[in-house]
């Protein structure tokens, strides 16, 4: 149902004869740039599925508010989810969530392999998606599991390493319709808030790649993105990447990503 | 049994137990250390009286810190892994 918008606009005075300059209409409400995205997503042919559509629960009262974005954050969902039904993988990861005491769902929109864009928490308060820096950033998960082989350094990761050396790929493709999908949600997404774009890439070995990534989003170019591996998409773990695979160096081939601002 | 405890972590996703020697005999076994995931830290003057409980045990049996809680150094000191 749509809300009513709060505007505020300038009187002006027209003398007969005289052209009626432009008055700027501002916008400062919230609830209407949330239904702004929705509408845009939606105009471009992309099913959104809101809150209450998937059953989401209750976020905790009184969460922290957030605005004014400018980074967006791309993750996938972990090694125990697939491509599945999108409104129980929502649950799953909100029931996940919730039970380690986050206020809510962390990411604000979730894309199953279909294309669906599941809204999250909602778009007004701060996710919590990439630690110590979730101020101003907007959490996105692909639905499905996109890690590469070695990652999580188990028996899984070795059995999974051992198939590859055989040539058996483990390693899922990103769909074409999720991409698409990412896409247009971050056109819409940008529409309203990102001036600059901000890129979370892993910690891909290959320079070049990197590079085609990096070149590839900011240029919106779906042939390119479809084209690329999924190990780009992994959530920031750590400030200090050095340090991190000197502490810890089961995981140093895991997903340290790292933040590329656009000119 | 007094001294083993665990907590659950969000790693790349997927929520993984830690398991860990407690610093001081219990027979709790499950903590929460909840800046062990992606959110913000927390602000001292917002914690729960439920969160400050469960930042307090963790601190004391994980970390063998004893702490109140009183200032956002305190939150800083026990959210160590």
């Amino acid at each position: 149902m749509a809300a009513s918008f709060a505007t505020q606009a300038t009187a002006q005075e027209i003398k007969p004869g005289e052209f009626m300059c432009p008055i700027p209409v501002a916008v400062n409400d919230r609830v209407a740039t949330r239904e702004a995205i929705i509408k845009r997503v939606r105009d471009l042919k992309v099913t959104f599925v809101e809150r209450s559509s998937w059953k989401a629960l209750d976020g905790k009262k009184d969460m922290v508010k957030d605005w004014d974005y400018t980074m967006i954050a791309l993750h996938h969902a972990g090694r125990s989810h697939s491509c599945t039904p999108g409104a129980e993988q929502m649950q799953e990861i909100q029931k996940g969530h919730l039970s380690q005491k986050y206020d809510d769902i962390g990411y604000h929109y979730g894309i199953d392999c279909t294309g669906q864009v599941f809204e999250g928490r909602d778009i007004r308060l701060q996710g919590s998606s990439v630690l110590k820096y979730n101020t101003g950033l907007i959490g996105i998960v692909l639905l499905e599991n996109l890690t590469t082989p070695e990652e999580g350094g188990d028996w899984v990761a070795k059995g999974r390493v051992a198939l590859d050396s055989i040539g058996y790929s483990t390693t899922n493709v990103i769909p074409k319709e999720q991409i698409v999908s990412l896409m247009h949600l971050i056109d819409a997404l940008k529409s309203v808030f990102l001036s600059r774009i901000l890129v979370v890439t892993g910690n891909i070995q290959d320079k070049a790649l990197k590079e085609k990534f990096v070149l590839a989003t900011l240029e919106w170019s779906w042939s390119e993105i479809s084209e690329l591996k999924p190990n780009c998409f992994h959530r920031r773990r750590h400030s200090n990447e050095k340090a991190f695979n000197r502490s810890n160096p089961r995981r140093s081939n895991r997903a340290l990503c790292r933040l590329l601002r656009s000119d | 049994m007094l001294y083993v405890g665990y907590y659950e972590a969000i790693e790349d996703g997927d929520i993984e137990t830690i398991v860990f020697i407690k610093k001081h005999p219990t027979f709790q076994m499950k903590f929460y250390n909840i800046h062990a995931n992606d959110g913000e830290i927390r602000k001292v003057e917002r914690l729960t009286a439920e969160e400050r409980g469960w930042i307090i045990d963790y601190c004391r049996y994980r970390l063998g810190i004893d702490t109140d809680l009183k200032t956002q150094d305190d939150v800083e000191m026990c959210r160590k892994k």
